[in-house]
């Protein structure tokens, strides 16, 4: 069940409705239930991997905690929960990338014959499996307590706005909301407050990513067809759509948990605003990059700190810049690759690296605001022609043709003239939105107005956008496949 | 090392690294929150303050501290 689906409008209702009518020691199990049949509607099987997850992660943190003590158990335990969860990953969706790339590189290993190496990953795991890392990794390091209830762990890891494309939570915080009954109870706010942006993520999905889609798409499908300038149209729009299809997406998640009193952290803040790179990953998907850092970035540059502290060699280039450089690169390699089984992720992935170190290294500070967000936009999109590619070869032919062949702008005459005005416009008013926020935060505000008609209005008048302006074909988010 | 003179001297750290002389850092500043904090300033910033207090921090000590206070306080605890 997506949540562009009928399916979800009537299900989302009834689990808050249930929720607030639920004695509060039983909402653990109502919103389980939930989340299982949230779930069970997109593939029945793939619940075994949800509850073999579960379990291991949930027995895991409590021998760790068990053998606080004791170093060396400890840490088999934590090696037992990341193998068998990375092994997960790597068997459900990498397995046939890592043959193909064996048998086409090196040629050590037969042609793949067998399906089960394309076996298709569970939807959600690369979300779930980086969550329950996290509640493992904090229990390791004595930032909380093992939960001890297995069904408060399990509604952690299935909670059902979250777990098909996160935004991936941190155990410290969204746990604990799990057991506290003051947040639990109804408030008006939390449902205005939830209503409103789950109304602003249907706006982004179904008006701004769905009918730009519709051109990206055309452009993208037959890349032979097309010139520079057509590519570089598509490519504006891409930047759009997949903000807006993932932006929308975290918009209906944390509404949802919002109707039911859960604060679950924001995924974005406006990043084609950001003056720098390095900025730019403090606002596009928070939730990633944020366990990028604190799991895989941090611990990198602790390991390369102590090693290269000691290295003489090191006197051209300072040891911290060169930590730096190792840990980013390694960081945004894995990035790339968990966005997928492809070499274009990985490049994509490379690129940002690259373009961070590269940042570092000229250490340029200030300068003009509009050309900083500007430098920064056009880097941010050559970035995305690899990941909307389908391989590198694609990425290659729209490079070349920006680069040498213009021709005219593709512009549709058939029935499909309309999607690029709407999609413009609605482009238009995510811009006029997000320009007042970033620059004029505390100007007059329709959606944040004390007066109660006046948001109400802005509402009426945003469903009223999206019931004529948007994509009602049930389209899948971007963001679930990764 | 007392509580005061152990934040007296990470002000002096942090106002070096971030290259802002003047920072002026309380218990209740939040990390993150400060100007000129990120990534990169943060390895500085641990390279610097383990040399300086001749420590060594593990990875998620630094990470767990959610301001200044509780920065001090993990110095003061790991003093020898």
């Amino acid at each position: 069940m997506y949540f562009n689906t009928t399916q979800y409008i009537l299900f989302l209702p009834l689990v808050v409705i249930l929720f607030y009518l639920t004695p509060f020691r039983f909402r653990w199990l109502l919103l389980l239930a939930a989340s299982y049949y949230f779930y069970v509607c997109w593939r029945a099987e793939f619940m075994v991997v949800i509850i073999f997850s579960t379990m291991v992660n949930y027995f895991s943190a409590i021998l760790i905690a068990r053998n606080k003590t004791n170093k060396r158990n400890k840490k088999i335990f934590l090696t037992i929960a990341l193998v068998i969860n990375l092994g997960m990953l790597i068997i459900l969706k990498y397995l046939g990338f890592i043959n193909d790339f064996f048998h086409e590189i090196f040629g050590i290993i037969p042609a793949p014959t067998s399906p089960l190496l394309y076996l298709i990953a569970p939807v959600g795991l690369s979300y779930f499996t980086l969550q329950s890392l996290t509640y493992v990794f904090d229990t390791y390091y004595n930032l909380r307590e093992p939960e001890k209830h297995p069904g408060i762990f399990a509604l952690y890891v299935a909670f059902f706005p979250l777990i098909l494309s996160g935004p991936i939570e941190q155990s410290t915080h969204l746990l604990p909301q799990f057991r506290d009954k003051a947040r639990a109870k109804l408030k008006s706010v939390n449902i205005e407050e939830g209503i409103k942006l789950i109304i602003w993520g249907y706006f982004l999905k179904l008006v701004v990513a769905d009918r730009t889609s519709i051109y990206v798409d055309a452009v993208f499908g037959n890349v032979d067809r097309h010139g520079g300038i057509t590519f570089i149209a598509a490519l504006i729009l891409y930047s759009f759509q997949i903000y807006s299809d993932f932006a929308g997406y975290s918009c209906i998640a944390i509404g949802s948990a919002r109707l039911m009193g859960f604060d679950v952290l924001h995924n974005f803040n406006r990043p084609y605003f950001s003056q720098s790179i390095s900025e730019f990953w403090t606002r596009w998907h928070i939730s990633l990059s944020t366990w990028l850092r604190n799991y895989l970035f941090n611990p990198l540059s602790y390991y390369f700190m102590r090693k290269l502290q000691k290295e003489r060699y090191l006197k051209i280039i300072k040891p911290e810049l060169l930590t730096y450089a190792i840990a980013a690169s390694i960081t945004f390699l894995m990035c790339g690759i968990w966005h997928g089984a492809n070499f274009t992720f990985i490049i994509w992935g490379s690129l940002h690296g690259f373009y961070l170190i590269v940042d570092r290294i000229i250490n340029k500070k200030g300068g003009n605001r509009v050309l900083n967000i500007i430098i920064t936009y056009i880097l941010v999109l050559f970035a995305w022609i690899f990941f909307r590619s389908e391989n590198v070869h694609q990425s290659l032919t729209v490079i070349k043709a920006i680069l040498t062949h213009p021709g005219s702008l593709y512009i549709p005459f058939d029935s499909d003239v309309v999607a690029p005005v709407y999609a413009v416009l609605g482009i238009f008013i995510l811009l006029m939105v997000e320009v007042k926020r970033e620059f004029f935060n505390n100007s007059f505000s329709l959606s944040g107005n004390k007066n109660e008609y006046i948001r109400m209005a802005s509402y009426g008048f945003m469903i009223f956008l999206i019931l004529y302006l948007g994509v009602f074909d049930a389209s899948q988010f971007m963001y679930v496949k990764f | 090392m007392e509580s005061t003179e152990i934040l007296k001297k990470i002000n002096h750290i942090f106002a070096t690294v971030l290259e802002n002389r003047e920072i002026l850092l309380s218990r209740e500043t939040i990390i993150t929150n400060i100007k000129g904090w990120d990534s990169f300033s943060n390895i500085r910033l641990i390279m610097s303050m383990e040399k300086n207090f001749e420590l060594k921090f593990n990875t998620f000590e630094i990470q767990s501290c959610k301001n200044i206070g509780d920065l001090c306080d993990t110095i003061q605890r790991k003093q020898p």
